[in-house]
């Protein structure tokens, strides 16, 4: 018995001086810079498209991240444009929800297709025509990041640590379209301070407010702060509740005191939890022929 | 339009002799020529009264046959009459052939409602962008370029369409509604000379409001080439910017008379 917990004790002191977090996350599931990922079922529609005929668009839609978890679905509205609507008749917007997201028994995710017919038309005296079949999917999003850190309350004495204060790293994204790709770290006595870098790693437009098509200014590229904890403690955060994206990225600053300065250095867990909505967009060119 | 003389039109004729005269019209445009009048001009006195004046029409280009459209040999058969005091006289025939036409113009240009460029995926062919059309469209007249503007007007644009016209074939362009006198003796007037009718204009089934309905070419220089052309400016109706970025279509029915003439010289002779 006491030969089992010596090698337990053992083993939770070689995770504990890990220090970092990229170790213990390599085989985490919830990595990857995706949110949603779409596109057009081959053929559907076809490249080109004759006058007074009748298509079908199929849109295979991925919940390729891990929100919201479980079997909930995923509620995307869909804005079709890029046309002239006198010439191909797809409605101006549509919805689907995409049941299941990525987890750890479930890595590819959630998948859902999307299927409108819709008649072809051409002006009189055009022979040919091409048109853009452009889809937008905008929804809302969050991001969960988990991330190991080391914290150290009393960084004048090392004697008793088991690991050393270094930040942290969310490289490779944390399933999800915003990530946080960094942390930095600062230890007082009995105080931590973290400076959390997000980035918009998913290639769409991040934005709040709920207005998809034409957000106004401010509201983009901006993200609601949800909570940032340090093991199940609140963090006190700047900015508190938005955090605005600079050239795609954006910078939190969190502190959290009270911690006993005569604890030796510990491994906890950071959690960032961000809100926003996302939007990013298909498009397929075609061209639509008249036949004499 | 193209007239010519045919091959087997003589370049010299004595007097007393019949002559043969064959004049070649091929429709090499687009549009069919319902009817076109075609006149025979000779100098007066120096042949026999014939039927110098015929009408014919002419099909356009179709897609299975794509290089020239309906081609016709009308001949014209005449007399010398004597020739006074020489041995020999220098004429010229002339044909002209007067026609209504009609130039199908259509040009996708890209209706870009996002005019502080904030939107990421719009058609590639956005913003619009001035567009040469340097193979005509199939008929004398063309539009030779256009410049699409977005004018922002309210919560949204207003499109706008600078369209140039130009005589781009050998002949002259005229109204309409003068083919008849175009190819008489008293031919084209200055009231109808250089006039088509620019009428409907289209963006997609929206008629665009243009500064006028009838627009007349001048000589004027394009790309160092001289044209019968002139600029005309229309106006679509307000689009909201709610309204995505889209490819439409803009279409010009230009309708006109055209009159093209060939000449050739014939000597006449005294009987040997």
């Amino acid at each position: 018995m006491k030969k089992c917990l010596l090698i337990l004790g053992l083993m939770v002191f070689l995770v504990g001086c890990g220090g970092g977090s990229s170790d213990t996350q390599t085989d985490n599931w919830k990595t990857g810079t995706q949110g949603i990922e779409m596109r057009f079922s081959e053929n559907a529609p076809p490249i080109d498209m004759f006058r007074d005929e009748t298509y079908s668009l199929v849109l295979e839609l991925r919940n390729r991240g891990s929100f919201p978890g479980d079997d909930d679905e995923l509620d995307v509205d869909l804005f079709f444009s890029g046309f002239d609507p006198e010439l191909i008749d797809l409605p101006d917007s549509d919805s689907v929800s995409i049941e299941g997201s990525k987890s750890a028994t479930n890595p590819e995710g959630g998948i859902e297709f999307y299927e409108q017919e819709f008649d072809v038309g051409l002006w009189e005296d055009v022979d040919s025509m091409p048109q853009d079949i452009r889809v937008t999917a905008c929804y809302f999003y969050e991001t969960f990041a988990p991330i190991d850190i080391c914290v150290d309350p009393d960084p004048t004495r090392n004697e008793d640590d088991t690991c050393r204060p270094s930040g942290g790293t969310g490289g490779g994204g944390q399933a999800a379209p915003i990530a946080v790709t960094s942390v930095q770290q600062e230890s007082l006595k009995g105080k931590v301070r973290l400076t959390i870098r997000i980035a918009n790693q998913g290639g769409g437009l991040v934005l709040t407010g709920g207005e998809c098509l034409r957000p106004p200014r401010a509201d983009k590229d901006v993200v609601d702060l949800l909570g940032v904890f340090l093991g199940s403690e609140d963090m006190d955060c700047t900015p508190e509740e938005r955090v605005r994206l600079i050239n795609g990225v954006g910078t939190i600053t969190c502190t959290l005191d009270g911690f006993d300065e005569d604890l030796p250095s510990f491994l906890t867990s950071l959690g960032v939890q961000l809100g926003y909505d996302y939007k990013q967009s298909v498009t397929k060119r075609v061209t639509i022929k008249k036949i004499d | 339009m193209d007239v010519s003389f045919s091959s087997f039109t003589p370049q010299d004729a004595y007097v007393g002799q019949e002559v043969v005269i064959g004049i070649e019209a091929v429709n090499r445009g687009a549009e069919d020529i319902t009817t076109s009048k075609l006149v025979l001009s000779t100098e007066r006195g120096l042949f026999a009264p014939f039927q110098n004046v015929i009408t014919l029409p002419l099909e356009g280009k179709v897609t299975t046959h794509l290089s020239e459209g309906e081609k016709a040999v009308e001949t014209f058969t005449t007399q010398v009459l004597p020739i006074p005091a020489t041995d020999e006289l220098e004429t010229t025939l002339r044909v002209d052939v007067c026609y209504p036409y009609v130039t199908v113009f259509s040009a996708t240009v890209c209706i870009d409602t996002d005019i502080l460029n904030e939107n990421r995926n719009k058609p590639r062919e956005c913003p619009p962008r001035r567009m040469s059309f340097g193979s005509g469209q199939g008929a004398p007249v063309a539009v030779v370029k256009m410049e699409p503007f977005m004018r922002p007007s309210g919560d949204g644009i207003v499109p706008v369409f600078d369209l140039e016209i130009a005589n781009v074939g050998r002949g002259e362009v005229y109204d309409v509604q003068g083919v008849d006198e175009a190819c008489s003796s008293s031919g084209i007037t200055q009231e109808t000379w250089g006039y088509v009718d620019v009428s409907n204009i289209y963006l997609g089934s929206t008629q665009l409001d243009c500064q006028r309905t009838r627009l007349k070419t001048r000589e004027t220089e394009i790309d160092n080439e001289f044209y019968d052309g002139a600029t005309i400016r229309c106006t679509g109706q307000p689009i909201s910017a709610t309204v995505q970025p889209y490819l439409g279509s803009v279409t010009a029915t230009l309708q006109y008379g055209y009159k093209e003439s060939a000449t050739q010289r014939l000597t006449l002779k005294q009987n040997p």
